[in-house]
């Protein structure tokens, strides 16, 4: 007997973001709890569109999403928030950190949101976070004084501040340096090795990730090629 | 032959058709002579404005409602994020505006009584005093002046930041992070709003009717204070307290509501801002004044 994957996609088409316009058709694939998920494809092929429909944050224009084995797409709004609490997203870019929250707030936000923790214990949870991350300078930081490269590592530790069963890293290696990719590289690997955490990354090129991810598929035409894993 | 024969001829054209004038006549004369059109053309575009104008009235209707929802059921969720963002409006758009909202009530005191007191003295009714100071400043000008100074300083700050916000995805990442941004970023503001308008405005009426009393002794007025507050006492009705905190609090929440609607209801971009906030400055004033005049009616009947 099989487990029953954490995400699974059904007919799905994605469309850009509130249009009509359906950039990945026919979307047949499942996601199953502790998975690495690297995602390619070229720029404006959907990717995105494709993370974020996954995610919860974006409906499909056809077909549907099991999160659980449970459609999500009508569900009431407390169970949707319900499971965005348990996702994490680093958005492509500069990772969309709040402007008007200095680093250690943005990461503790989510913590004080959900955890209704103190501000000791969030401030402690916090500094941990960007120890072991080697941020801890920036933590009194204004988002807008840090590097995109600085922004999508803060948005990533914000992701995972409370606990989190997935993460969706929009191409978050885009552009870096080789120091940049050791860190992501370095980072996720310390990751899973302590919780199985399921993680889907999108990517222009499938060797950025280099042996990390255990499964890959690949976006072209308008579908989901699956590369190699358990599809 | 003279030289004059010799030169070929120019083409003819009308020298006159580039001048400005003419073209401007040109253009009037070829409006005319489509009168069917224009007149259509005149139709569409109010019939359109109407029925925007409608359209967003009942997408701010139901912005409200959305609200006002989430202020009953959440209002005691993530209360370690949520209350300190109520206390940070209420600094912002109250604390932040007390020199500003207190030399306007000073100004007020003074150009009320400074008008009416010569006229009023002129005609031996120095004893209304009192019912001129309540009808303009406690029902009329008081709430309506603050609701504006609060629109100006804090509304349209709400609509730059909401709106800049929305523009760079911030909303989005919100909503990433399982945290609702009705919750997050309109409940503390509109709450923040309603109690700052009404704090200002009690801050206000009582400077402005201090004030008042002040010029009227330094222009010589035979009134004294008792005489002068015993007035305000006698003209103020239980009413006028129930009204203007009904109508104070209901200034800020459409201010609130009104800017944060503009700012979040639909994406924007950056550019995009700036015509959002003006938008939503001017529905706020028509808002504010169209329950003003609904208050009015409310003093007529009760």
């Amino acid at each position: 007997m099989t487990a029953e994957p954490l995400i699974e996609l059904r007919e799905v088409d994605v469309a850009r973001e509130g249009t009509d316009t359906v950039l990945v058709r026919t979307v047949n694939w499942q996601l199953a709890r502790g998975d690495f998920w690297a995602v390619g494809g070229d720029q404006g092929c959907g990717k995105t569109a494709l993370l974020a429909t996954i995610a919860g944050l974006q409906r499909p224009a056809a077909g549907t999403v099991l999160i659980k084995g449970r459609d999500l797409t009508d569900a009431p709004e407390a169970e949707q928030m319900k499971w965005r609490r348990q996702i994490g997203f680093v958005f492509e870019g500069t990772g969309r950190l709040l402007s008007h929250l200095r680093v250690a707030d943005n990461i503790a936000l989510p913590l004080q949101y959900h955890l209704d923790l103190s501000d000791e214990a969030a401030h402690a949870k916090v500094t941990d976070l960007l120890t072991r991350a080697g941020l801890a300078d920036l933590a009194n930081t204004w988002p807008s004084r840090l590097s995109p490269r600085q922004q999508q590592q803060i948005s990533l530790l914000r992701a995972l501040a409370v606990p989190t069963e997935v993460v969706f890293l929009d191409n978050p290696l885009s552009g870096l340096g080789l120091s940049g990719v050791r860190w992501w590289l370095e980072f996720l690997e310390a990751l899973r090795a302590e919780r199985p955490i399921t993680v889907v990354a999108t990517c222009h090129d499938h060797h950025e990730w280099r042996k990390l991810p255990n499964h890959r598929a690949m976006l072209e035409a308008g579908e989901l090629h699956v590369i190699s894993g358990a599809n | 032959m003279t030289a004059a024969h010799t030169q070929t001829p120019l083409p003819e054209r009308n020298c006159f058709a580039s001048a400005p004038w003419i073209a401007t006549l040109l253009a009037v004369k070829a409006l005319a002579q489509q009168p069917v059109s224009l007149w259509k053309s005149y139709v569409d575009s109010s019939a359109g404005r109407v029925l925007r104008f409608f359209s967003t009235l009942q997408e701010l209707g139901a912005f409200a409602v959305i609200t006002l929802g989430v202020t009953i059921t959440k209002f005691n969720q993530s209360k370690r994020v949520v209350h300190p963002l109520i206390v940070h409006h209420i600094w912002k758009a109250g604390v932040n505006l007390l020199p500003m909202v207190g030399f306007v009530g000073v100004a007020l005191g003074l150009l009320i009584i400074g008008q009416t007191v010569a006229l009023l003295s002129r005609v031996g009714a120095l004893e209304y005093i009192g019912t001129v100071m309540v009808t303009v400043v406690v029902r009329e000008l008081g709430p309506l002046l603050t609701a504006i100074l609060v629109l100006a300083r804090s509304g349209t700050s709400n609509a730059v930041d909401l709106g800049t916000a929305r523009a760079l995805g911030e909303v989005e990442a919100l909503e990433s992070l399982g945290i609702d941004p009705v919750h997050y970023l309109v409940m503390p503001r509109v709450i923040g709003l309603a109690i700052s308008v009404f704090c200002l405005t009690t801050y206000l009426v009582l400077l402005a009717m201090v004030s008042g009393w002040v010029f009227a002794f330094a222009q010589d007025i035979p009134l004294t204070p008792a005489a002068y507050f015993g007035q305000i006492g006698d003209a103020l009705r239980v009413q006028d307290f129930v009204f203007l905190a009904l109508k104070t609090g209901l200034f800020g929440i459409v201010i609130a509501v009104v800017n944060c609607y503009h700012g979040l209801a639909r994406p924007l971009q950056i550019e995009e801002v700036s015509s959002v906030t003006t938008r939503a400055v001017v529905e706020s004033v028509i808002g504010c004044v169209l329950i003003d005049a609904l208050f009015l009616i409310g003093y007529l009947v009760v």
